[in-house]
């Protein structure tokens, strides 16, 4: 298991930061993508920032990449960059069985020394949510448990992706149902 | 004609409303010929204007909130009517169209799903990231065009690629545009230019030149891409 974050492009630089274990590199570089669903999202996607929001967008993720491991990743909406656009910081976890994700996991999280206040805030919103039992997150770590052939699970409905995950968790009249 | 001449000429017609294409006979009926039907995609480096390019072509607001794009996001399919000066429109369509992120890894995983199909890749320049950091905005041009070149195989034979050098008020100031102004885009034409054939090579011959434009101001916008398409129509491979 190896647990990274992307940072946020707060300059515009272009290239996407991945900080792991006190270092930080590009994300190009470090992440093999050619290995990654393209219905799996380095980030957040546009759609969910433009419902009318009360709380930070936070959003999360699986891919099964064979072998029994996959890729969980938690983003959670960072404030703005230098040119005023919404960014985003993601926390990543490679090579991760999903047995793995459970609330003991954040112990062994270490916070990135430049988002220190915001990597907080999606760890405090991820113990909240293991803590729950309808939470998005245990409601998408059941959909992977239930639906072995599928390989992409989000914890939102993405309407407007031209790649959609296999699994969403659909938001209607408070039932939860997979619509995948 | 070179990309400087076409570049200096379509400034010189936006700040002048000289109708330099109506002097060609038949001009217009060829762009309305050849752009009937068309596809396009739009690509470009982080916060180049792609979003905002959409959203002018939709004929929608420009959006309140910006957010960095990340993943693929599906448009729906939509045509274009767009006026040339003559009164006549111009209809096009954007099939399939997929906005995309500009960062890297985004390029690497996406760009290639967007451009497929397309028959004009209009390809985006931030000019005052160029004026500001040219340095790195170039290298992140010569990447790009590097891209292209190992991609090209996998979009249409006939895909004509064309650039777009956007902020171009911000850059310049709002028309008439000072001579000096004039002048140090003139050298940003030649610097991109001379990047763009040295990392194209046989394929520099896919690319129809830069053209100025601005998403921010309409006005700016609907002179300058009615130029960009008749630039198309004429210097495009045949």
């Amino acid at each position: 298991m190896k647990i990274s974050w992307i940072l946020p492009d707060r300059e515009q630089t272009g290239t996407m930061l991945l900080e792991h274990g006190g270092s930080i590199e590009s994300l190009h570089i470090m992440l093999n993508l050619h290995i990654l669903p393209r219905a799996f999202i380095l980030g957040i996607p546009e759609e969910l920032f433009l419902a009318n929001r009360s709380q930070p967008v936070f959003f999360l993720q699986y891919a099964r990449l064979g072998d029994g491991l996959g890729m969980f990743a938690a983003s959670l909406e960072a404030g703005k960059d230098v040119g005023g656009r919404t960014v985003v910081l993601t926390l990543l976890i490679e090579q991760c069985e999903p047995a793995m994700l459970k609330s003991e996991i954040i112990t062994e999280i270490e916070i990135p020394t430049s988002e220190v206040r915001c990597a907080n805030n999606l760890l405090s919103e991820l113990t909240k949510q293991f803590s729950e039992r309808t939470s998005p997150l245990n409601s998408l770590l059941q959909a992977i448990e239930q639906f072995p052939e599928r390989q992409t699970f989000a914890s939102e409905v993405l309407r407007r992706s031209a790649n959609r995950p296999d699994w969403m968790k659909k938001k209607r009249h408070g039932i939860e149902s997979d619509i995948g | 004609m070179g990309w400087l001449a076409k570049f200096v000429e379509v400034v010189l017609f936006v700040v002048n409303a000289t109708p330099i294409i109506e002097k060609i006979p038949g001009f217009y009926q060829k762009i309305k010929s050849w752009w009937t039907g068309k596809t396009i995609a739009i690509i470009g480096a982080t916060a180049s204007g792609k979003n905002s390019m959409y959203s002018r072509l939709r004929k929608e607001p420009m959006p309140a909130e910006h957010i960095q794009t990340r993943g693929t996001t599906a448009l729906t399919d939509f045509k274009i009517s767009w006026p040339l000066p003559n009164g006549e429109h111009v209809d096009f369509k954007c099939k399939r169209s997929i906005n995309i992120g500009g960062e890297i890894d985004e390029r690497d995983r996406h760009w290639s799903q967007a451009c497929e199909g397309a028959d004009v890749i209009f390809y985006l320049i931030d000019a005052k990231k160029m004026r500001e950091d040219k340095l790195s905005t170039l290298k992140r041009f010569h990447d790009d065009m590097r891209w292209l070149v190992t991609n090209f195989r996998d979009f249409k034979p006939s895909v004509t690629v064309h650039l777009l050098l956007n902020k171009i008020d911000v850059t310049l100031g709002s028309p008439p545009h000072t001579n000096s102004a004039l002048n140090s885009m003139k050298k940003l034409v030649d610097t991109i230019e001379k990047e763009a054939k040295d990392t194209l090579d046989e394929y520099f011959q896919r690319v129809t030149g830069v053209t100025p434009i601005s998403m921010s101001d309409e006005h700016l916008f609907c002179k300058y891409f009615a130029s960009a398409m008749s630039t198309i129509t004429e210097l495009r491979p045949k």
